[in-house]
């Protein structure tokens, strides 16, 4: 113990005399670390840390969504589980106090809280009892909806509230912190109670949430469910057939589609160590060759070389250990990056923070790195014949050298790995934000806007809603045109199953589904989707008119291949009343799902013809002269005109629309980007270190060559030289590497293959050009040598 | 043949004065001096004298502060750096006490060095290589690296290098300095051999036994000639 304080002591003194040293390790270590905390508290919250409810290892959900009665039969017949809870999102419009709001309502079975095993903090949760058809109108509140609206009342239990033009009771509020797994929820009420789509079978709308029973196991569950599985086909064909209930655990269910990227993006980081490492590794050799006397002289006192290797590790822990530090606070300036950049998929971000995991693992990281890349110049520099260093002066060896120059191959090939991966995902994103998405979203602007069942259940009030708004809308200065739709990108998607008149029957339960969206307005004319053969859609197609629609070229393509598919018929498979609609119009097909996915067949119809009065939301499509905001204010003012208890909301141009769309390649190119420029900037250094320390070590050499008549010329192409021969070596492994290494990131690039030459060259040319730039400051040092150097060393 | 033709190297009112913290040291004062083709002069005295110096300014490693230094008849006393790159590997081949082999560069590759500067074809360079490794009896170890040569074989591939380029003049500061007295009575053994087949040589050393294998011997003291002894008279 004494010893190592002695050490730790020498080891202080030695940063303190070579501050500038101390800084360069520090600082490289530092970026290496931080990066790699940051990511790793990601990694931590997101894939290691258990979900926050108790015993989160029994919690599980279906792979698929349930309808409220199949989930009722599943629980009346399963043992496996304790509860099976369930919940659905749905906005209710909160006029309490001021301009009406709209809330986040999680409407839930009354199995929900007992399956998180939450308990409210204050009054109760929903019970079964309550959750029923015609029950009483009660709400639970999250702690932060009770704090910013009712200021935390203490007497807030039976105080009533508005939503939607119902009135609730509430008879709870949960406590701080709560949330359910997926969802950001402001308050909680029976879906049985608020929801018509809670009686309907086909209605697959109830995310569950499950808690087996103490000591069975999803397998054991999983035979169960086959039972049932097939006892709903039985009974309900309609609605289940070939429909299999796959569980899976919860927490595998929420972050599963994000761990490949986010181990690739780890992946990544660790990288970054590795080369602040080899950064590390070249300094300390560095240091060790210029104290080589001292270690000579310690020798030749009689030190043993596992004395002077323990004293040399104490002191590169001790570096790395201030690198972790600085890189600890590092990371704090990342993770708030990384919140702050929101990828828009990706769970528990909310849960992002340093715990001591996260503590364990970056003291960890750094004293492992001092220790790991502190030993071999440890042992090299220890390894020493006493008597012939004494003569040589410690001049370093070829050996030195060449561990030294293989550490900046390493470096480069990493870096080439980092950036190529970069590139990729760069071009892809590119590619992406290039995509043609079949419309054209210049100065058009979208918001979403709710009729309230309370006031809008009839679909003729919703109707003539609709009709006095566009109206209103299309009349105002500022407002080109406006309509209302599903809008492509935002997430909004409808099924139904649906046949086509005249063709061979279809099994019940396996009818194809096709994607429907109801417009109203001059849809495609706004959106500049181009009609390809037929007609649009008119006010003539209006209620008491035959049904008429609109199919994309998908749909034509796919259903129609060799045929004209004007005038033919389809009809929706699940009606009371068989209703055909006539398809009188084609357009063009349009990125609905992403800009990155394929279209899909789509039918258009009119609002006044759909007969679907539970679709009281709505998408309003404007596009504006040009100022977003002002037309925005228009929109609000004019709908305030109709009805002032309407909120808007989800206002949004369509560009960023469209920009949220491709945020979560945009946040992988980003992390990537940062990656590999901090990847480029430490090979850069590594590559200067090297030569600065190269041309240092060869400067009498120089001298000699000078001497016989090497031109400034001559020595400025050997010392380049030299540094190309390091660069183009580690670019030739780093290639290969990258080669192997992008194709684990092919799920996540658009248009461009995981090997595409086009950016291999570019990152290559990118990192030769800026390594030989980091060589040229030392070649033109060593150019500069005096030949004299030849004669002074005599 | 005239005298200015005989005369290889003229140096004329050579002053050298180093500046160091305000402090001047005249490592050379007012030498004159001439060096004819086919000569073997040595430069003796003792440390401090200015025998290094005065080998830098011959050799083109420095310029002097003052006078002029005429080479092969040709004024090199103001050259810029690159020209006098090109001269010193054209005219001048040097000799070092610690042979300043290159470590990892081959015998062979040491020899070639010069020629490779002066872009010679690699055939040409070859066969100059080859011939005069063989001339220093190191042929045999053209593939070795320096580490795994003794100090007088290495010395005489020093040799071999400064012959290579075929120069003016043998520039040879203490050749022997680092060399027990046999590899270095072989050492000065080659020299007179190189001189008697017509080399022109000037070599630095305080050692007399040495000294007196040359045709003429100039002592300095203090960066002054002190005075010139010639043996072949």
């Amino acid at each position: 113990m004494e010893t190592l304080i002695a050490d730790l002591r020498f080891g202080f003194r030695l940063l303190i005399k070579k501050p500038g040293f101390a800084a360069v390790a520090i600082i490289t270590l530092a970026l290496g670390i931080g990066a790699n905390t940051a990511i790793f508290s990601v990694v931590n919250s997101v894939l290691l840390r258990p979900l926050p409810y108790p015993q989160p290892e029994r919690l599980a959900t279906f792979q698929l969504n349930q309808s409220v009665p199949d989930l009722d039969d599943i629980k009346n017949q399963i043992q496996s589980f304790d509860y099976l809870g369930g919940l659905v999102m749905q906005p209710l419009d909160y006029t309490g106090a001021g301009e009406p709001l709209q809330v986040q309502a999680g409407l839930v079975n009354g199995e929900l809280f007992d399956a998180l095993s939450a308990r409210a903090a204050i009054g109760r949760t929903i019970s079964t009892e309550e959750d029923r058809i015609g029950g009483e109108r009660t709400v639970v509140l999250s702690h932060a909806f009770w704090q910013k609206h009712f200021g935390g009342d203490a007497n807030i239990l039976g105080q009533l509230i508005q939503l939607s033009g119902q009135t609730y009771s509430i008879i709870g509020v949960m406590p701080e912190g709560f949330k359910t797994p997926r969802e950001e929820a402001d308050l909680w009420a029976s879906v049985r109670v608020v929801s018509l789509g809670a009686q309907f079978r086909g209605v697959h709308f109830f995310r569950t949430y499950l808690r087996l029973k103490q000591g069975v196991s999803l397998a054991v569950a999983q035979s169960e469910m086959e039972n049932i599985d097939r006892w709903l086909e039985e009974q309900y064909p309609s609605h289940n057939k070939n429909r299999h209930s796959v569980f899976i655990p919860l927490q595998e269910r929420i972050v599963g589609r994000m761990r490949p990227s986010l181990l690739i993006l780890f992946g990544a980081v660790g990288l970054v160590l590795l080369i602040a490492c080899a950064n590390f590794a070249n300094l300390l050799m560095a240091r060790a060759a210029s104290r080589q006397h001292e270690v000579v002289i310690r020798s030749a006192l009689g030190a043993r070389r596992l004395r002077i290797v323990r004293q040399m590790l104490t002191e590169s822990a001790l570096l790395a250990c201030l690198g972790g530090a600085v890189g600890l606070a590092l990371a704090f300036s990342g993770i708030k990056l990384l919140v702050w950049l929101k990828p828009a998929n990706l769970p528990r971000l909310y849960e992002v923070g340093i715990d001591s995991r996260v503590l364990a693992f970056t003291f960890g990281t750094a004293l492992l790195t001092g220790i790991i890349f502190g030993l071999a110049p440890a042992l090299a520099s220890s390894n020493v014949d006493v008597n012939q260093a004494l003569k040589e002066g410690g001049r370093a060896t070829a050996t030195k050298h060449r561990l030294r120059s293989a550490l900046v191959i390493l470096e480069t090939a990493i870096a080439i790995v980092l950036l190529a991966c970069a590139g990729l995902l760069i071009r892809s994103v590119w590619l992406l934000g290039s995509v043609d998405p079949g419309f054209k979203p210049e100065n058009i602007l979208t918001m979403r806007v709710e009729l309230p069942e309370a006031r809008y259940r009839e679909i003729t009030k919703q109707t003539v809603f609709r009709r006095s708004l566009l109206e209103k809308l299309n009349s105002t200065p500022g407002i080109e045109a406006a309509m209302i739709s599903d809008v492509p990108l935002s997430g909004d998607d409808l099924t139904h199953n649906f046949l086509i008149e005249g063709r061979p029957p279809v099994t019940e339960g396996e009818e194809p589904e096709l994607p429907v969206r109801s417009i109203a307005g001059d849809y495609f004319r706004v959106m500049n989707i181009p009609l390809i053969q037929g007609r649009s859609l008119s006010d003539q197609d209006r209620e008491g008119m035959p049904i008429v629609g609109v199919v994309n070229e998908s749909f034509v393509r796919q259903y129609f291949p060799d045929e004209n598919p004007i005038g033919a018929r389809i009809r929706w498979s699940a009606q009371p009343q068989v209703q055909w609609m006539t398809i009188v119009g084609v357009v063009g097909d349009v990125k609905h799902y992403g800009l990155n996915q394929p279209e899909q067949p789509a039918f258009y119809y009119s609002y006044l013809q759909s007969e679907q009065p539970w679709k009281r939301w709505m998408s309003l499509v404007v596009r504006s002269n040009g100022d977003s905001s002002a037309a925005l204010d228009q929109v609000k003012t004019q709908i305030r005109a109709l009805d002032n208890q309407i909120p808007v909301t989800r206002a949004q141009t369509m560009k960023e629309v469209m920009a949220s769309s491709i945020a979560a390649q945009r946040f992988n190119m980003t992390l990537m980007g940062i990656f590999a420029s901090v990847a480029l900037l430490l090979a850069v250094v590594g590559i200067y270190g090297v030569m600065s320390y190269s041309v240092a070590q060869r400067t009498r050499e120089i001298g000699i060559r000078s001497a016989l008549g090497a031109t400034r010329t001559d020595v400025l192409g050997l010392v380049l030289k030299h540094g190309l021969r390091l660069t183009i070596t580690g670019l030739a492994a780093g290639i290969a590497a990258a080669l192997a290494a992008t194709r684990l990131m092919s799920s996540l690039l658009y248009g461009v293959s995981a090997t595409d030459p086009a950016t291999f060259v570019v990152v290559s040319a990118l990192l030769a050009g800026v390594a030989l730039g980091a060589c040229f400051v030392p070649a033109r040092r060593a150019a500069k040598v005096d030949p004299m150097i030849a004669l002074r060393y005599e | 043949m005239n005298q200015t033709d005989q005369t290889l190297i003229r140096l004329e009112g050579v002053r050298k004065v180093f500046f160091t913290d305000e402090v001047e040291t005249h490592a050379l004062s007012g030498i004159h001096l001439e060096i004819n083709r086919g000569e073997f002069v040595s430069i003796a005295g003792p440390s401090g004298c200015g025998k290094s110096t005065l080998l830098s300014i011959l050799g083109l490693l420095d310029s002097p502060t003052e006078g002029s230094y005429t080479l092969n008849g040709k004024s090199v006393a103001s050259l810029s750096l690159a020209e006098r790159a090109r001269i010193r590997n054209l005219e001048v081949g040097f000799i070092f006490q610690s042979f300043n082999l290159i470590g990892d560069l081959t015998v062979f590759e040491n020899v070639e060095l010069p020629l490779a500067y002066r872009r010679m074809p690699q055939r040409e360079r070859r066969e100059r290589v080859r011939e005069v490794l063989e001339r220093v009896g190191m042929a045999h170890r053209s593939n070795h690296l320096p580490s795994q040569l003794s100090g007088g074989q290495q010395q005489r591939v020093a040799v071999a290098r400064a012959l290579a380029g075929r120069p003016a003049i043998l520039l040879s500061d203490e050749p022997t300095g680092n060399l027990d007295s046999k590899s270095g009575e072989a050492v000065m053994g080659l020299l007179a051999d190189l001189h008697r087949d017509g080399a022109t040589v000037c070599m630095v050393t305080h050692d007399p036994r040495y000294a007196r294998c040359a045709d003429r011997i100039i002592n300095l003291f203090d960066g002054r000639v002190l005075e010139e002894v010639s043996h072949a008279a």
